[in-house]
């Protein structure tokens, strides 16, 4: 058994600098590679030029950076963050270890109200791309979408939050979402189809810097709320009767918590698609790591989910020499191998 | 109504799902005072006290905490004057014996208020005099019942209340931390509520006896008045000689495990 594998201030110390390291390695690594490689030496004469000093950077590579991988890079770096927060906040007020916005359904009901409203507005109207409404209709669709899951799951999972009843609840509910958004890429022309198909399976490649507005502001927002109910949340983990013991009023801070998460999970699912088994894995993965530490929990799974999915998307990027593999189609991939483990781990 | 009374519970009646498990309930705990709750298996012990630590809420009736309505108040208001030991724990996903230990500062913390140095010192503090130090970073789930029991006790010792409740506190315990906690507990500077099994525990530890049967309170007292071979019989159905115990002041009780003849 794991039980003392670092003392509380080694730990401080290890942990700050990990995680610098690699936030830091992410970033360059993301910005160096993919269909074009930039490498290092154009990447650091065009930092050294960020800062005022005269270099010799190659145009065309600055605007492959600046305009492209930059953004690309924070939305890679904002949906792992977000996913993370929002599959360890689910866990905490559940107090159910695999709970995650896919599992929940959260990401199909997202999913299946932003597909609904793309078909329907996208051809209409120029007027509503033009003006970002399209990105706000898309997102609005999405929270309505993971909203409805959300009631579902927990009317159909009961009063007791029986891990397995929520479970159920949750994959019941994901493959109703999932059949409805089918239903809707049926009825709508092929060509739309393609790109929806392409979507739902997770990317970042529409990714600029208008269009992240709103998910930087919706993620900071919620993990500042997060930070600030941390401690009751944690009360959650106590048990119902504990919590309201210790004078939290339990009912209404998960309802709040679960909607704050749905409401980030559906901005990014908006943005990027269907990309699941993130706020399973970090949270899993942050929780064995750093045990006994668990104040810097959501921190944690934040910078660590964050970096996770800057590193997903240099994968997608570079496998392939010819295209790009959607991010869902890896995160699923390395997901449902670790979910596979923790169901293994946990009968054992 | 006595001027050092610090929860009056009047009249208070519960159901649940159409049953009535809470049947007029009335009583008062003095300031300081150890009261035990005995009664048989289902006889609403545990319906009692969720009413007074605010998850059942009475049909009817009145519970004053420090001559206020308890249910007026709120959830916060209440954790600051009572702390609960629940007879099962959750298995706290993930937390450590230091995090579960910390919780007892909920009550009077707001939002975005983080530990102090002082808290710090309190939690130290309350982890050594439970002898958890050694144990402050061990995953709360990998302890034993006792351990668990002892961690419950420092989140409560840490929370400060005026009342403790606990549900069944020796549950769970061996023989040396049973009467370990008990001491430990009427040590404090805290007003008890506590249920039990173990009558003798009762007798030795409780000021005051509420025995409960089939949702009702059928008598109160000091243990000597309560604890009484005929109440045995009456409320569970048990044969029993109660006497003197041999060095302490309180009622001994001895069951008859085999019929007679």
């Amino acid at each position: 058994m794991p039980i003392m594998l670092l003392t509380e201030s080694k730990l401080k110390h290890y942990r700050y600098i990990v995680f610098c390291m690699l936030a830091l390695m992410s970033v360059l690594v993301s910005l160096a590679y993919g269909a074009i490689d930039i490498g290092f030496t154009d990447l650091s004469e065009w930092l050294v030029s960020l800062l005022g000093f005269d270099s010799s950077v190659d145009a065309i590579h600055v605007r492959i950076v600046e305009e492209l991988r930059l953004p690309r890079m924070i939305l890679a770096f904002l949906t792992g963050a977000g996913l993370s927060l929002s599959g360890a906040v689910l866990q905490m007020v559940t107090r159910n270890p695999l709970a995650d916005p896919y599992l929940f359904g959260i990401s199909s009901g997202a999913s299946f109200g932003a597909v609904l409203i793309i078909a329907t507005l996208s051809g209409s109207s120029t007027f509503l791309v033009e003006h970002g409404l399209l990105q706000l209709g898309i997102t609005g669709g999405a929270f309505i979408g993971s909203t409805l899951s959300v009631v579902l799951v927990l009317a159909f999972a009961g009063n007791g939050l029986q891990i397995e009843r929520m479970l159920l609840a949750g994959v019941a509910v994901s493959f109703m979402f999932a059949s409805a958004t089918s239903l809707v890429l049926y009825h709508i022309d092929a060509q739309a189809v393609a790109t929806l198909l392409f979507w739902t399976m997770g990317s970042f490649t529409r990714a600029n810097w208008e269009n992240l507005i709103l998910p930087i502001c919706i993620v900071v927002a919620c993990l500042i709320i997060f930070l600030g109910f941390s401690r009751q949340m944690r009360t959650a983990l106590a048990g119902d009767e504990s919590a309201v013991s210790l004078g939290v009023n339990i009912h209404k801070l998960r309802i709040n918590m679960l909607l704050l998460s749905s409401l980030m999970t559906a901005t990014l699912v908006a943005n990027t698609g269907g990309i699941g088994f993130v706020g399973l894995v970090i949270p899993h993965i942050i929780r064995r790591v750093f045990h006994h530490y668990q104040r810097y929990f959501l921190w944690s799974c934040m910078v660590f989910g964050g970096c996770f999915m800057v590193w997903v998307d240099v994968l997608a990027r570079t496998l392939m020499d010819d295209s790009e593999l959607p991010i869902g189609v890896i995160t699923a991939a390395l997901g449902s191998i670790f979910f596979l483990l923790v169901l293994k781990q946990r009968r054992s | 109504m006595s001027q050092a009374a610090l929860l009056q519970v009047s009249n208070i009646s519960w159901s649940a799902e159409q049953t009535n498990i809470l049947d007029s309930i009335s009583f008062e705990m003095k300031k300081g005072s150890f009261v035990g709750l005995i009664g048989p298996n289902g006889a609403g012990k545990s319906s009692l006290m969720r009413c007074i630590y605010r998850v059942n809420k009475p049909d009817s009736g009145l519970i004053l905490f420090e001559g206020e309505n308890i249910w007026q108040g709120s959830v916060n208001a209440n954790a600051r004057n009572m702390a609960v030991i629940l007879q099962e724990q959750s298995e706290h996903l993930g937390l450590s014996v230091y995090e579960v230990v910390a919780l007892g500062l909920t009550p009077r913390k707001k939002l975005f208020e983080w530990d102090t140095p002082e808290d710090k010192q309190q939690i130290q503090t309350v982890l050594n005099d439970n002898e958890l130090t050694h144990l402050a970073y061990r995953l709360f789930s990998y302890l034993s019942g006792g351990e668990k029991q002892r961690v419950m006790l420092a989140r409560a010792m840490l929370q400060n209340p005026k009342l403790l409740i606990m549900d069944e506190p020796t549950n769970h315990l061996d023989v040396h931390y049973q009467v370990e906690v008990l001491r430990k507990v009427k040590k404090l500077d805290v007003t008890v509520l506590a249920s039990f099994h173990d009558l003798n525990s009762a007798a030795a530890f409780c000021d005051q006896i509420l025995v409960l049967d089939n949702g009702q309170l059928c008598a109160q007292g000091k243990p000597e008045e309560v604890l009484t071979e005929a109440l045995l019989k009456d409320v569970f159905n048990t044969k029993a000689y109660v006497d003197q115990h041999p060095i302490h002041q309180h009622p001994r009780i001895t069951y008859a495990y085999h019929a007679a003849d």
